[in-house]
């Protein structure tokens, strides 16, 4: 499909769902109950008014924004490791992130503000990691660097749990449903947190998109067509750093979302530049984490965290992309 | 005739050996040369040192009389292209993304191609005859068609220096002659044109010049006929190598 008609199939799928996510969920609106309180700004004082802009218009995008973030990640990541199979979660830099933000929330938790700082360090210190262990022996082929990211997000999950052994039992509560990847309660504030880092990663990312596609042929191949590689890929790395700390240090991890989305419009649109897939999976990735949270609202009958929904998709996922990329596995 | 392109005392160590030792070489305007030697001669290292993707262990390589490491990327990109050898894409990058990329030393980040950029990827799909797979994605491509796709980008790039490793690898004869012709067409254009090859016959049909690499060392250059003439080809190659008249006998010598 034409790239407009995929953007066009994207934005009215955001603005759909969106729609579904403000009229369902515990109590139901009308679509007449939902125009009025729109209508009527955050500071009308009936229920529905409420609802919908302290409770549900926040969450939903805070939910697109995550979405985005880790989906522009997953797409830049793919090209920059010249793997298919990478995405924040899979590398271990989600695991990095939470690592960071347990130990802010336990050590710092009256300055929760400084979250997304601390995931994002916790993200980068953990994909240089990755990055630099894989290539230890040379270049690396992609079971190495992703068996490497298996390693160190088991080691960053190892010392997660640590931390929950330390912490009080009120503490240890929240921070476990935080580490499902939920989006239960989150407010402006939250979206605030995340919107500055979270847009900042994208953008550089997209900024990058003819170096991430030279990247992505080898990195003799980008140095032969005028790409400083280092300086490409430690910004590249920096961005996708930083945009996955702003998502997991507001929703948690959530797993798999920058696997799926790029893969999808990859074959939607026939074209794997990055040019346009950053930005595409930005908003695709926006759209299918509002969905998942939606449904999860809507259809489960105990609310399930969307982190739950996107493993429950993303692993098939995963498993049939395997068999198609076994043998560029060796 | 100018210099384009220039190495002296290169060498090349590895913890507990040389992968190349001593090489002194200069490569000047118009010129092709093939760079021969069986596997594990040090060709791609060689390649690689020259194009600045490897440092060297000692020495230094000039281009057009400046220290290679000195220089920008994007400056070396405008006069050098290199092609390492063929690694299939594993993103399904269109064949018209992967030419459009050799423009990307000219455009910068930023730049939106123009009407020259885009009349430049045009000539080198048209001259690589892979115009009719623009659309195509890189990952359904036979190794003949990506290899010339690559070349494609190379070409792109209007670098008057190539740098090619193995790039008659994978192609039919025809191609591969076709190639022979292209790399001719390119040096009577002032194009230098430095291809490692370690097929004999494709060496003796290229005319040009030719550098033979032994166990990381220069063992002879000279004109391509009469370096495979030479002991030291026979001897790297562990083959008896005979000219006859219009043709070339290779092998292997009686035990």
């Amino acid at each position: 499909m034409s790239s407009r008609g995929t953007f066009a199939l994207l934005l009215g799928g955001f603005v759909l769902i969106l729609a579904a996510g403000l009229l369902w969920g515990s109590s139901s609106l009308s679509a007449a109950q939902a125009l009025t309180a729109l209508q009527s700004g955050p500071w009308g004082d009936d229920l529905a008014c409420h609802v919908v802009w302290n409770i549900r218009l926040p969450r939903l995008l805070v939910v697109a924004l995550t979405g985005a973030a880790l989906s522009a990640s997953g797409a830049a990541l793919q090209g920059l490791f010249r793997n298919p199979l990478a995405d924040p979660s899979l590398l271990g830099i989600s695991s990095g992130a939470s690592l960071a933000a347990v130990a802010w929330l336990l050590l710092r938790p009256q300055q929760a503000a400084y979250l997304p700082v601390a995931a994002f360090f916790g993200a980068l210190i953990e994909v240089s990691a990755v990055w630099l262990l894989s290539h230890l022996g040379g270049r690396p082929n992609l079971a190495v660097t992703l068996l490497t990211g298996v390693a160190i997000s088991n080691l960053c999950a190892a010392l997660v749990g640590v931390a929950l052994l330390l912490a009080r039992t009120g503490d240890l509560t929240r921070l476990v449903f935080w580490l499902s990847g939920g989006a239960e309660a989150r407010t402006w504030s939250h979206l605030l947190q995340e919107i500055g880092p979270a847009l900042c990663g994208i953008g550089i990312l997209w900024l990058l998109s003819r170096w991430l596609d030279a990247l992505s042929l080898g990195e003799e191949h980008a140095l032969s067509v005028g790409v400083p590689v280092n300086r490409a890929r430690w910004l590249a790395l920096g961005a996708a750093a930083l945009s996955t700390g702003a998502a997991v240090s507001v929703c948690g991890p959530v797993g798999f979302v920058g696997l799926i989305v790029p893969h999808a419009l990859r074959g939607w649109m026939r074209r794997a530049g990055a040019r346009r897939l950053v930005p595409f999976s930005a908003l695709g990735g926006g759209v299918f984490l509002m969905l998942c949270d939606t449904l999860s609202r809507i259809f489960l009958p105990a609310e399930i965290q969307m982190g739950v929904i996107t493993s429950f998709l993303g692993v098939p996922f995963f498993l049939w992309l395997l068999s198609r990329t076994r043998r560029g596995l060796m | 005739m100018t210099v384009r392109l220039e190495a002296s005392q290169v060498r090349v160590d590895v913890p507990g050996r040389s992968i190349l030792q001593d090489i002194s070489c200069r490569f000047e305007e118009g010129e092709r040369v093939a760079l021969l030697g069986p596997n594990g001669a040090g060709k791609s290292t060689l390649l690689r040192i020259l194009s600045g993707s490897l440092v060297p262990s000692a020495g230094e390589v000039r281009l057009e009389g400046q220290r290679l490491r000195k220089l920008p990327r994007s400056r070396v990109a405008r006069t050098l292209a290199y092609l390492p050898q063929l690694r299939p894409p594993l993103l399904p990058l269109t064949v018209l993304e992967i030419v459009s990329m050799g423009r990307l030393c000219h455009t910068g980040l930023f730049r939106p191609m123009s009407q020259e950029d885009q009349a430049q990827v045009e000539a080198a799909l048209e001259r690589l005859d892979v115009a009719r797979l623009i659309r195509r994605e890189a990952t359904t491509l036979s190794g003949g068609e990506l290899q010339r796709v690559f070349l494609a980008r190379a070409l792109a790039q209007e670098a008057t220096l190539l740098l090619l490793d193995e790039p008659l690898a994978g192609l039919d004869l025809r191609h591969q002659l076709e190639l022979l012709a292209l790399f001719e067409e390119l040096a009577s254009e002032g194009r230098t044109i430095l291809w490692s090859v370690h097929d004999l016959y494709l060496c003796a049909r290229s005319g040009g010049q030719a550098i033979l690499l032994d166990q990381g060392r220069m063992a002879a250059q000279g004109p391509a006929q009469t370096v495979l003439e030479s002991p030291a080809a026979s001897q790297a190659f562990g083959l008896n190598i005979h000219r006859n008249e219009d043709h070339w006998d290779f092998c292997l010598p009686a035990s």
